[in-house]
């Protein structure tokens, strides 16, 4: 990919891409991998366990106990972003900490913590979907062109 | 743009879209599955349950099915089953399997047929209940049933 | 067996977005979002919902259902009232995601100090 890049520019451009990429510090891949492996295993599990819990000590069934399960993670989440305890975690599991529903709740919620001093309005609410507003758009978005398709294909060809 | 691509390649990908083949997916198995979870409500009962009873019964044949469990009244019946966890990938083509297949078995009610856990927790106690109490209402009964039945139809 | 399933599946679904992270240098915004449009797409395959009767919460807790419940919705609304129903059924199934962030998210704030 970085080679796409390289030949668009002039030779003295190259001469420093070159040595950028060398001096580039090598992320450890599988080291990584193996922690958001278990990190986000983790939060998943205790995912299923919160719903485990709502379908049996409550009134929800399978199907609807994926709401107050997401809920309740991201009040957990609150927690431990409010405490700065998060982040640390993050630091360490990278995508283990930003695929769950946690990570999107510890954007929004870092973001309305951290822009607080910007004042309500303008501060927080203004800056709380930063993060989370690509995430929103083009899961609408997507979600708007498959379940076109979707639906002409079903009116046209009885799927 | 990465994500303008991304988009058309899901929408390529979304024209090809799943179309499920109803395979019948659980074999009745050689001999009778007796590690299944079931109780049938006895004969002396004020309420006729042999229906449910009945029902249980054809799920003997499955090993697949690990539990089940149903309550009826004249006019219908809310059934349940639980299968092996491996098997939870076609939970979908088991339910319209099976669910077909109490419906041809009787044909003279509706049949609702539901996989959820919650709805074999809440017919388990419901079949206990019903057990323990000869005089339980069928009032009541009919009343019980409808809750859990629009509780296994909720969407969110 | 659930929540084997539900580790394993979850851990599965984190490490490709590592893999995102650290193979195709993408950031974290650009790696949800492709995660939310794949969720939607798996959806618009009919492959999401035998994954969530398998892992559960291994699948319903990423962000990729999100994507899912989005076209579920629209789907649902689409089958009562036809096309517009795309559009207008789309937050049927789901909001409890955002609505936490955006709730939690204030609340948050008025609890705790911003760290320098």
């Amino acid at each position: 990919m970085a080679d796409k890049k390289k030949k668009n520019l002039p030779p003295d451009a190259q001469e420093y891409q070159t040595f950028h990429d060398k001096r580039e510090v090598k992320r450890p891949i599988l080291k990584n991998c193996i922690k958001a492996f278990l990190v986000g295993g983790f939060i998943c599990f205790i995912g299923q366990l919160i719903t485990t819990f709502y379908i049996y000590f409550f009134n929800f069934t399978e199907q609807t106990a994926g709401s107050p399960t997401v809920a309740t993670l991201i009040f957990i989440t609150m927690l431990l972003t409010g405490f700065g305890v998060y982040d640390r975690i993050g630091q360490f599991a990278g995508a283990g900490t930003a695929v769950p529903v946690t990570g999107f709740g510890n954007a929004v919620i870092s973001s309305a913590i951290e822009y607080r001093t910007e004042g309500f309005i303008l501060g927080v609410g203004s800056n709380m979907l930063k993060l989370a507003g690509p995430v929103i758009v083009y899961g609408v978005f997507s979600a708007f062109v498959i379940a076109l398709i979707k639906t002409i294909l079903i009116q046209w060809g009885g799927l | 743009m990465p994500v303008k691509r991304w988009l058309l390649i899901a929408s390529m990908i979304a024209v090809i879209a799943g179309c499920n083949t109803d395979d019948s997916v659980l074999e009745p198995a050689g001999s009778p599955n007796n590690d299944i979870e079931l109780m049938k409500i006895s004969k002396d009962h004020q309420l006729d349950q042999h229906i449910s009873n009945q029902a249980k019964d054809s799920m003997r044949k499955y090993a697949e099915v690990t539990a089940a469990k149903a309550v009826n009244t004249d006019k219908k019946m809310l059934m349940a089953v639980e299968v092996k966890h491996n098997e939870r990938f076609n939970l979908a083509n088991i339910k319209k399997q099976l669910k077909k297949e109490m419906e041809e078995q009787f044909p003279h009610i509706t049949v609702e047929f539901s996989t959820d856990k919650k709805i074999i927790l809440e017919l388990d106690r419901l079949e206990k209940e019903i057990q323990k109490d000869i005089a339980y209402s069928p009032k009541k009964l009919e009343k019980e049933l409808d809750k859990l039945i629009s509780l296994s139809k909720e969407q969110t | 067996m659930i929540f084997f399933w539900a580790f394993v599946i979850g851990g599965i679904i984190c490490v490709i977005g590592q893999i995102m992270f650290d193979v195709f240098k993408l950031n974290p915004g650009q790696t949800l979002t492709i995660l939310v449009i794949a969720g939607a797409v798996l959806d618009g395959l009919g492959l999401y919902e035998p994954l969530i009767d398998f892992a559960g919460a291994g699948v319903t807790v990423p962000i990729t259902s999100f994507g899912n419940q989005l076209v579920h919705g629209a789907m649902q609304e689409a089958e009562k009232h036809g096309l517009i129903g795309v559009v207008t059924g789309m937050f049927e199934v789901t909001s409890a995601g955002i609505s936490a962030a955006i709730i939690f998210g204030v609340i948050g704030a008025i609890l705790f100090k911003p760290k320098g």
